[in-house]
């Protein structure tokens, strides 16, 4: 997914002169092509996130289109206040990148973990979080979040798998009774559920929700006017993320349905391991979600 | 003709206590601290207030000296008196901080340290879209306790950002202190040329030798320019000189009648010599 990113942000920036590359020194071996063909266009501010976002705002306030490079625990965090108080609160186009979306990078533990960068973003009005699904909706999608005025998050993998659920944006109906929305990447989780689902005799529909902005809450009213069960499934701790959205939004609407949030539930330090591990060891059993719907029991 | 920087700062100083006491508010110290710098920088500077890409940007890192930056927009004609005396009235656009809405202002500060870092973002935007503009940064000594001032001072010298000017308002205070006592930030100058930076250390109350270092006539303008400017908190009014309270505290109507008096003796004395 980063790969492409990079790819199609290259193309862009061979037609769009205002584009400029920041990176908190951060890319090695994936940013030197930008660099080389674009070098008055690509600013390695050092290990300095927070000066990153800060220039950016200064950049865009010159018309230019700034992005900043960087895992996104350093993007997305570290730089918040710099965000919140640049680009959010000047209403600048900077496209804050965060790579390394939830536990993806494995053993590297909390630190290098965005399991919180929803929750810290979601709040803004005026704001654009942009989870892309797969590399394809990178490749589709990014000249029109590169010409979309709002300051913008984007969330990547470093890789991912290929999805082709319909996307909450876009405004699909569906007709199950049973939704899973799942949040960018966690289409994979998803579809792990979606299987056990169905062999449980029980018929399920896939949207992936890949931006989340002042839309989306009211995108999410409008699908779930008829569902009994709505799993949500992030890579994301399950408190301030895209379950808590969901919830906002069934409660604020009155509807009558479950939510039952999938994604991270302890705080994943002391134990390490691959995403498969941390799957298991982190984030909600998704056997006992699969019993509880297929039984078409009520929490609580 | 050349304007007259010192009756301008005089009347901006008029200023900060008058708006001040109308709103009843304070961070008096911190506004007479700069007012001369405010001044100096309007007069460097070229299209404020419109919208011409090439303008100057002035960034007022330290945001809550806002009230002199509003004062002095007001004494170059930049925002008009009625829009300076809405200050902190409910509904106005000019609170005690810095906000793109108001007129000859380009970036919200307030949260220290992070102004610099849209100073440098500007100056980058010069550099790459091959402008003439300059931009200005007023900084605080007590930024320098921000470690993001650093990471932006580094990277403007690092990618020499030529265009990029730093007044420092060394004015040895913040909020909880004397400087030297909160945090020790001695050889700035020093560790900043090292960097690639030019550095200058001016008396911070002289307009006219201010603006001839903003208008880069005192260094040879190939590098960003730190100007240490030695000031006083307070500067003007004797009894708020160096104190701390000053920061804080609205004026009282015999403080405020005394405030002006002593601005305007000290302009009557200067004017004499």
């Amino acid at each position: 997914m980063r790969a492409e990113f990079l790819d199609k942000l290259f193309e862009i920036a061979e037609n769009d002169e205002r584009l400029v590359f920041m990176t908190a020194d951060l890319g090695f071996g994936v940013v030197e092509k930008f660099a080389e063909r674009f070098s008055s266009r690509f600013i390695n501010v050092g290990v300095a996130e927070q000066a990153m976002v800060a220039a950016a705002t200064g950049l865009a306030e010159a018309g230019l289109i700034p992005y900043c490079y960087s895992i996104a625990t350093f993007t997305s965090l570290r730089a918040l206040e710099f965000t919140r108080n640049g680009p959010i609160a000047h209403a600048l186009p900077v496209k804050v990148v965060g790579v390394g979306a939830g536990m993806d990078y494995g053993f590297d533990g909390l630190t290098h973990f965005a399991v919180d960068d929803v929750a810290a973003l979601r709040a803004y009005p005026g704001f654009l979080i942009w989870a892309p699904a797969d590399s394809d909706e990178v490749t589709s999608d990014l000249e029109e979040i590169h010409n979309d005025p709002r300051p913008v998050y984007i969330r990547l993998l470093r890789r991912g798998e290929k999805t082709t659920n319909q996307r909450l944006h876009t405004n699909p109906k569906v007709s199950a009774r049973t939704v899973i929305l799942s949040l960018g990447d966690a289409h994979t989780l998803s579809a792990k559920i979606a299987l056990k689902l169905d062999s449980a005799g029980v018929f399920v529909e896939q949207i992936s929700v890949t931006r989340i902005d002042d839309q989306t809450l009211t995108q999410i009213a409008n699908l779930l006017g008829a569902v009994d069960f709505c799993v949500t499934v992030e890579n994301h701790f399950i408190i301030g993320g895209l379950g808590s959205l969901v919830c906002e939004a069934v409660a604020t609407n009155g509807i009558d349905t479950k939510v039952i949030r999938v994604g991270v539930e302890d705080l994943p330090i002391s134990e390490y391991g691959d995403s498969e591990f941390l799957e298991k060891r982190f984030m909600t059993d998704i056997g006992l979600v699969v019993e509880e719907v297929s039984r078409g029991k009520r929490h609580k | 003709m050349p304007r007259n920087l010192f009756e301008i700062s005089q009347n901006t100083r008029i200023k900060v206590l008058e708006v001040s006491k109308k709103a009843n508010k304070g961070h008096i110290g911190s506004g007479l601290s700069i007012c001369e710098i405010v001044v100096a920088i309007l007069d460097s500077a070229t299209g404020v207030g419109t919208d011409d890409d090439d303008r100057t940007r002035i960034v007022l890192s330290k945001g809550h000296a806002a009230l002199a930056f509003y004062s002095a927009l007001s004494e170059f004609g930049i925002i008009s008196d009625d829009e300076l005396y809405s200050y902190c009235v409910n509904g106005s656009k000019f609170g005690t901080h810095p906000d793109p809405i108001q007129t000859g202002t380009d970036f919200m500060t307030g949260s220290l340290g992070q102004g610099i870092g849209f100073g440098v973002g500007a100056a980058m935007a010069t550099k790459i879209k091959n402008r003439q503009s300059q931009t200005f940064v007023v900084l605080s000594d007590s930024e320098l306790n921000e470690g993001s001032t650093w990471e932006s001072l580094y990277v403007a010298g690092h990618n020499n950002l030529k265009s990029l000017v730093v007044a420092l308002d060394l004015n040895g205070q913040q909020a909880m202190g004397k400087t030297r006592d909160v945090m020790q930030l001695d050889g700035l100058p020093n560790q900043l040329a090292m960097v690639g930076w030019n550095c200058l250390a001016l008396d911070g109350h002289d307009s006219e030798n201010l603006a001839l270092a903003f208008s880069r006539k005192l260094d040879d303008g190939s590098k960003p320019l730190l100007v240490v400017a030695k000031t006083i908190a307070g500067k003007g009014v004797s009894f708020m000189e160096g104190k701390i309270e000053w920061h804080y505290l609205p004026q009282s109507d015999d403080q405020h009648r005394l405030a002006i008096e002593e601005v305007n003796k000290f302009r009557q004395r200067t004017r004499g010599k």
